[in-house]
């Protein structure tokens, strides 16, 4: 008896020690947890009590450079439907077509495909009094992008897709700025996600409501566009490009592009081709390297002469050709006037591929320009390890690299700046909170020295006096300007097309104190395609309105 | 030896304080005010609170009295009432089939008047008592087969009427006990293994197919009992021949009678596994993998293991526990009211509430040894075993170490049933520890 107890002793304390082991195993357990693990449970519980609301205030406008509105947004309302709560599907019918002024068919349509929810009608102004729905319709209003002048500068504005969200031009590249003030409202909830209480309410408020003003001048850009529609209609390219740029501040006038879009309706031919194509530049660039190999003094005076050769200069089993006209001794401001191919792939070949690669990134070639918008384009500028014998030729008047609209613009614009080269701008200002942020002006360097520049200009004026684009000539005031014909390449064959041109002019305007620089560029004409005959004209009817626009007095009679 | 006397014979005032473990009364007075402070707490915002918390006050105070009541009461004298008990107990576990409240699918509540009490938690207590004394009476024969089948017997029908309500949680608590009794008596250890073997067999089938459900799901038609039956018998064969080389003499009969219960088990395992319920299921998927139904079975764990973690070291306060007061933790004044004395209370008041459960068991394991007669040890034993098994169970799956089971934590969750046939146990071992010095 005594033993049998005994044993029964060990068990009982066998027992009992697995017991107090388990529960002491409990208790480390909880010792971890609390106080080992607690600050990753209390992340837990922030993360499911704290709900954050997020309200938004309607997006920013834009404004031109004067204020006048050239995007906005405001409340729309959106019908949509639940299918499976219609009760009177006629009286729903009845509504549809009589408030909402969609057809039967086409709501027929979409009550087929849709068996959950579908939308009736969105950003539709048509406004109806609550009591007036049938079962199984809603409404809400919705927030809707307004252009109020449609196509206008459409490439440089861009489109905000359903959601509000810009995707293209401003309103893509400031999308931040301008998604509208936004308050984040920090709620405790509780297990059924109800807030329980209002007290501890926590406010943020996360982005500021933001304006933004282009340089854009409304009134320009109206010019602009005008003008490269006549010119669209009468050549019928495929695409065009006008760019006008305030040379003293570097600030864009206008751009635009066609073909275009509407923002309020549809969104193709997003490309923005003034920053965004690249192309050969043609003879406009003759200017620059002929200002190039002033400024490297291989060249004493614009006075001084180049032989030609008489039209045809064989240089490496190629052959420069002259356009029209065989040359013997030209001077380079005789070059820049005709327009000389052969005189121009002589001064490159002085200059050599180092020093036209030097001068080229020194105009800004092959690097961004740093205005504010989205997609832009570097161009095309290889290292000169890689250029082929023949460059140094062709370089000079303007083939073997690529540009973009926007870079030929801002070179030409330091020229008539003396030389000093100024940072583009598309943004004036922005308005936060009713407070203006200006943007900066700055410089971005000296191009060329001042002297050479005048040299220059002369040579632009006469381009038009005498030489290549007479079309671009304004009667009553000076015009300066270079015309450029460049043929397409032909990716397919690998050669330059013989039907194909990219014809541009791109002046200066009032000539004798420039003012502004405008170019137009034609892609692809058909007929005519010489850059002269094609744009010039653009150019003097611009010119034209703009005197008239800035009242510039006429000064030549 | 069997004592009739129902009350002590020293009448006296300080008679009856003497020999009076007031170590153990004292740590369950602070013990169930902790348990009432924090139920006040989680009940604060509940509509119907003034009705359970009052409710419960009554319970607790109820549960003392009978406390009092059963140490005054002669433990040797359940020789006598056991049976009595047991039948009582069978019968209301009949009666609560019949006419019992269903309540989450569950018919397990009896409803008196304006109370309402869970046969099971008396039946439970019936039983163990009628299973420790019958291995009393028939100590002699403590090592035979039929014996050992008898005192089996004697848990099953109460068992079976638990299952039928169902209320697995209830159930659950019998094994341990068993178990732990039959080592504690001195039964064969192989009449043991096997019945662990059993059982262990049984339970596992369950939890192997919801783990292959969850992680193999294309083996799973190959799951079924004949190739359960083949694994387990080349596994057996295996084993006989490993054995064989080894020592070159087995047993075989003991071999043979192995094998057997253990196709027993393969058969009851793939029962249970066809008659598990789908919650039941889910919750042994949800132990198994708690992400992979946050929201549904899930939930209650990582709620209440967030509530547990964010506590910190001193709590949020009462009343200001995030997880409890905003209805994130499920059953908070039942099964997880001890994830709302971590949240609130923090480590300083959780700590102290298990540190009193570990010294409370510690009291009754003394019991268990000082007891005068190996009844006493034996029953004594028996309800340590059921109430650690308790607090094992519920704080571990509290704290995601155990899969969910609905059971209450002793002395702290709400309800009254729990309170009082707790405390009428910790009543009856006050009694066999008043008696360990008498002859």
């Amino acid at each position: 008896m005594k033993n049998i107890y005994l044993e029964m002793r060990w068990k009982i304390n066998f027992l009992g020690v697995v017991a107090i082991a388990f529960l002491s195993i409990l208790f480390f357990r909880v010792l971890y947890i609390q106080l080992f693990k607690g600050l990753d449970y209390k992340k837990f519980l922030k993360k499911q009590i704290i709900k954050t609301e997020e309200m938004r205030s309607l997006r920013g406008s834009i404004y031109d450079r004067n204020g006048e509105i050239l995007a906005f947004s405001l409340f729309r309302f959106s019908y949509f439907c639940f299918p499976k709560k219609i009760k009177n599907i006629n009286e729903v019918r009845d509504f549809v077509t009589r408030k909402l002024k969609v057809s039967t068919a086409d709501f027929d349509a979409k009550l087929k495909k849709n068996s959950n929810f579908f939308w009736i009608i969105r950003h539709d102004d048509t406004e109806v009094k609550k009591q007036d729905f049938p079962k199984g319709i809603g409404v809400i209003s919705e927030e809707k992008r307004v252009y109020p002048s449609g196509n206008f500068a459409s490439h440089v504005l861009g489109f905000t897709g359903v959601d509000n969200r810009g995707l293209s031009g401003v309103e893509y590249e400031f999308d931040l700025r301008l998604s509208g003030a936004t308050l984040k409202i920090k709620n405790k909830i509780d297990a059924r996600g109800r807030n329980f209480s209002s007290d501890k309410i926590f406010q943020i408020e996360e982005n500021k409501s933001q304006n933004i003003y282009l340089t854009i001048d409304k009134n320009i850009q109206i010019i602009a566009e005008k003008h490269l529609e006549g010119m669209m209609r009468k050549s019928r390219s495929e695409k065009a490009t006008v760019i006008i740029q305030d040379i003293k501040t570097g600030d864009i006038l206008a751009m635009a592009n066609r073909p275009d879009f509407n923002g309020n309706i549809e969104a193709k031919n997003l490309k923005n081709s003034a920053i965004t194509d690249i192309y050969e530049p043609g003879s406009t660039v003759k200017i620059l390297i002929a200002g190039a190999a002033l400024d490297a003094e291989l060249y004493s005076d614009i006075k001084d002469e180049v032989y030609c050769e008489k039209g045809k200069f064989k240089v490496y089993d190629h052959i420069i050709e002259d356009h029209d006209k065989k040359f013997e001794n030209l001077s380079i401001q005789d070059i820049l006037i005709y327009s000389s191919n052969i005189g121009m792939s002589k001064i490159g070949n002085k200059m050599g591929k180092n020093l036209l690669y030097k001068y080229l990134q020194r105009f800004g070639f092959g690097n961004y320009t740093g205005i504010e918008l989205p997609g832009e384009a570097k161009g095309l500028l290889k290292k000169p390890l890689y250029w082929y014998d023949i460059s140094s030729y062709i370089v000079a008047f303007g083939q073997g690299f690529g540009i973009t609209p926007l870079q030929l613009v801002i070179a030409f614009s330091a020229i008539a700046n003396n030389g000093l080269m100024m940072e583009p701008h598309i943004i004036s200002k922005f308005e936060i909170d009713n407070k203006i942020k200006r943007v900066d002006k700055r410089k971005v360097r000296q191009i060329l020295k001042p002297a050479i520049c005048q040299d220059l200009i002369e040579a632009m004026k006469l381009v038009v006096i005498k030489g290549t684009a007479p079309d671009a000539q304004l009667y009553g005031y000076e015009t300066a300007g270079k015309t450029g014909t460049a043929q397409k390449f032909d990716a397919k064959t690998k050669t330059y097309s013989k039907t194909k041109y990219i014809a541009s002019f791109i002046g200066l305007f009032p000539a004798d104190v420039p003012r502004f620089t405008i170019l137009v560029v034609a892609d692809s004409p058909q007929g005519v395609y010489w850059g002269g005959n094609v744009c010039g004209p653009v150019y003097r009817n611009i010119a034209r309105d703009l005197a008239y626009y800035f009242r510039i007095p006429q000064n030549k009679l | 030896m069997v004592c009739l006397s129902f009350f002590t014979k020293n009448r006296t005032l300080i008679g009856s304080f003497k020999g009076v473990d007031w170590y153990l009364i004292l740590m369950l007075i602070v013990l169930s005010g902790i348990g009432l402070i924090y139920l006040f707490s989680a009940t604060r915002n509940m509509s119907n609170f003034t009705m359970l918390f009052s409710k419960q006050l009554f319970a607790v105070f109820f549960g003392f009295f009978c406390m009092f009541l059963f140490s005054k009461l002669d433990y040797l004298s359940y020789f006598l009432f056991a049976k009595y008990l047991y039948w009582l107990g069978i019968g209301l576990l009949l009666f609560v089939l019949i006419f019992g409240v269903s309540v989450r699918g569950a018919k397990s509540w009896l409803s008196v008047g304006i109370f309402s009490f869970q046969p099971a938690e008396f039946a439970r207590f019936a039983t163990i008592m009628m299973f420790c004394v019958f291995l009393e009476k028939n100590n002699r024969f403590r090592q035979t087969l039929t014996n050992f089948f008898y005192a089996l017997l004697w848990m099953f029908p109460s068992l079976v009427l638990i299952l039928m309500q169902p209320d697995f949680g209830a159930v659950l608590a019998f094994f341990p006990v068993l178990f732990g009794v039959l080592y504690v008596i001195g039964v064969r250890k192989t009449y043991l293994f096997a019945t662990f073997f059993l059982i262990f067999l049984t339970g596992f089938i369950p939890f192997y197919k919801t783990w292959c459900m969850l992680y193999f799901q294309e083996c799973l038609p190959y799951l079924n009992f004949w190739f359960l039956l083949l694994c387990f018998s080349l596994t057996a064969g295996l084993i006989y021949f490993a054995f064989k080389k080894i020592f070159s003499r087995v047993n075989l009969v003991i071999f043979i009678y192995i094998f057997f219960v253990g196709l027993v088990a393969l058969g009851l395992g793939q029962l249970t596994d066809t008659f598990l319920k789908d919650y039941q299921r889910n919750r042994i998927m949800v132990f198994l993998n708690p992400e992979i139904d946050k929201l549904g079975a899930g939930y209650n764990v990582i709620q209440s293991k967030i509530a547990v973690g964010s506590g910190g070291a001193f709590g949020k306060g009462i009343q200001e526990g995030t997880q409890s007061q905003l209805g994130f933790l499920p059953e908070r004044h039942t099964d997880f009211i001890f994830s709302v004395i971590a949240e609130e209370g923090g480590f300083l008041v959780a700590g102290i509430v298990l540190i009193l459960f570990l010294a409370i068991c510690f009291r009754m394991f003394k019991i268990a040894l000082t007891a005068r007669d190996r009844f006493g040890s034996t029953l004594s034993t028996a309800f340590l075993i059921m109430f650690a098994f308790f607090v094992i169970l519920n704080i571990g799956f509290v704290l995601g170490l155990l899969p969910v089971t609905g059971v209450p934590l002793p002395f702290v969750s709400y309800g009254g049933s729990s309170f009082v046939m707790n405390s009428i146990i910790i009543g009856i071992m006050l009694n066999i520890y008043s008696k360990r010095h008498a002859n």
